[in-house]
């Protein structure tokens, strides 16, 4: 072949292949019948949708005047947290809504511990116990199975939390008491809110817990964090991640002291599986 | 040639006049499924026929055909009113095609291995058969290139369109486009080789 083969077979694929009238008469049916259906697909949806998300928001904006918003919506929409006891569900119980995952840089997305929805009650301290020399076994010192969560979390919970204490500046909520605790005691208890500094303080300790894997700093950095902010919106996440810390450092009565409260249900659902397979695992180790 | 060919080169853009493509272009905007039927009357062919030679297979590129003018209602709410319309289906071809060519590339392999399309009879049975094969052979090994140096092929080589032009379709600029055309050429020459086309 004396010319360019390339460009031989470009001019034949060029030649080749026009669509016979019936396969094109087909198309263009088939295109006008596809868009028919999707135009009568849409109706009835906008029908039904349209309503329905009329109904949705006049009810929510009824909830949020007569302060029956859950806690878990509130949390979505800060903002719409209008009156005080919108925070506290009517029976004073803690919300067993799981919380809300929110996109955590990559750095420090490796196990995240989600925060609970509400404010528990939160321990004095964590009683003294003696150190258990031995290790735990590897299946206690490394917990991330059982606080594996979504790969999302954390470090943008303190601009959530920021967020949300600027909305809650004019309107404070009230704590949610777990389940001991009274609806009156839990209203008398405002949320403490954190500060920036605490902020700064959580977002150190996660990194030295989840990224840098190194629990002594971290139970030293969470208990700054927890007396900065003893009622902060991290709190109880920061109590669980101490827990963790005690667990992998072999301070297992400690630990366990800890875990109590979350595997008998104090923080509502909050971590309650994982802690008790937590305690079983260490009572198993001890025992 | 067409003026707006002309022009190009100057960088200038012949004047559109208010035609019927831009009344067209109009009723498509407000939804007029009738516009749609319109608009494939009018340009199923040319769109047809690059789906044909991008994607080397019938069924695939009447698929890729009515993805195209179902799509059309949707996209046309980014047509650049400067832009011809067939220009811009062309450009929702390439957009869609990855899907389709993915599919006609595998069942070409499948045929290749397991059977071979029968030749078709023509006036000139030899002639015909041989630009049948280097077609063929050219589809496989179309097949070899990545989605953005087909694309430029067929639109520079097959469909004989200006870089210009081209640019305008797949959103590069024009000396992408030529990058593209130059490895694809490359890639394309290597193959027939290897095919023993020469």
């Amino acid at each position: 072949m004396s010319r360019d083969p390339l460009a031989e077979a470009a001019r034949a694929l060029r030649e080749g292949g026009g669509a016979s009238p019936a396969r094109s008469d087909e198309t263009r049916a088939r295109v006008l019948a596809t868009l028919r259906n999707e135009r009568a697909r849409r109706i009835p949806l906008l029908r039904v949708v349209l309503p329905l998300a009329a109904v949705l928001v006049g009810s929510m904006a009824w909830a949020a005047a007569g302060g029956h918003l859950p806690a878990a919506v509130q949390a979505v929409f800060p903002g719409s947290a209008t009156a005080p006891e919108i925070a506290a569900p009517r029976s004073g119980l803690p919300s067993s809504t799981p919380p809300i995952a929110l996109v955590a840089p990559p750095e420090l997305a490796e196990e995240p511990v989600d925060p609970p929805e509400v404010l528990p009650e939160l321990s004095p301290g964590v009683p003294d116990a003696p150190h258990a020399g031995a290790p735990a076994p590897a299946a206690i010192m490394a917990p991330a199975p059982l606080v594996a969560g979504p790969a999302r979390a954390s470090t943008t919970r303190p601009h959530a939390a920021r967020k949300g204490t600027s909305s809650l500046a004019t309107a404070p909520l009230a704590p949610l008491a777990p389940l001991t605790r009274s609806a009156a005691v839990a209203v008398a208890e405002p949320v403490i809110p954190a500060e920036p500094d605490d902020q700064a303080l959580y977002t150190t300790a996660h990194r030295l817990h989840f990224a840098e894997h190194n629990p002594a700093a971290a139970l030293a950095a969470w208990d700054g964090y927890l007396r900065a902010a003893p009622r902060g919106r991290f709190a109880v996440e920061a109590h669980y991640n101490r827990a963790l810390c005690l667990v992998r450092l072999g301070r297992a009565a400690e630990a366990e002291a800890s875990l109590e409260s979350f595997a008998r249900g104090a923080y509502g659902g909050y971590r309650k599986d994982e802690a008790r397979a937590l305690l079983d695992a260490l009572h198993g180790a001890t025992h | 040639m067409m003026v707006s060919e002309l022009l190009a080169p100057f960088g200038i853009r012949a004047p559109r006049r208010a035609t019927a493509e831009s009344t067209l272009v109009e009723r498509l905007r407000r939804g007029d499924r009738a516009a749609v039927g319109e608009a494939y009357d009018e340009h199923h062919v040319a769109v047809r026929a690059f789906a044909r030679r991008l994607v080397g297979e019938d069924a695939a590129a009447e698929d890729l055909v009515h993805e195209v003018f179902v799509t059309l209602p949707r996209a046309i709410q980014r047509f650049d009113a400067e832009a011809s319309l067939r220009t811009f289906l062309v450009s929702i071809a390439v957009n869609h095609a990855r899907h389709h060519l993915r599919a006609a590339s595998r069942r070409r392999g499948a045929i290749d291995r397991f059977a071979r399309e029968p030749e078709a009879t023509a006036a000139n049975p030899e002639q015909h058969a041989l630009r049948a094969s280097l077609a063929r052979a050219l589809n496989r090994a179309l097949d070899t290139l990545p989605l953005d140096q087909r694309v430029v092929f067929v639109l520079c080589e097959v469909e004989d369109r200006t870089s210009v032009e081209v640019a305008e379709i797949v959103g590069a600029p024009e000396g992408t486009v030529r990058t593209r055309l130059f490895h694809a050429r490359k890639k394309l020459r290597d193959e027939l080789e290897r095919e023993g086309i020469r």
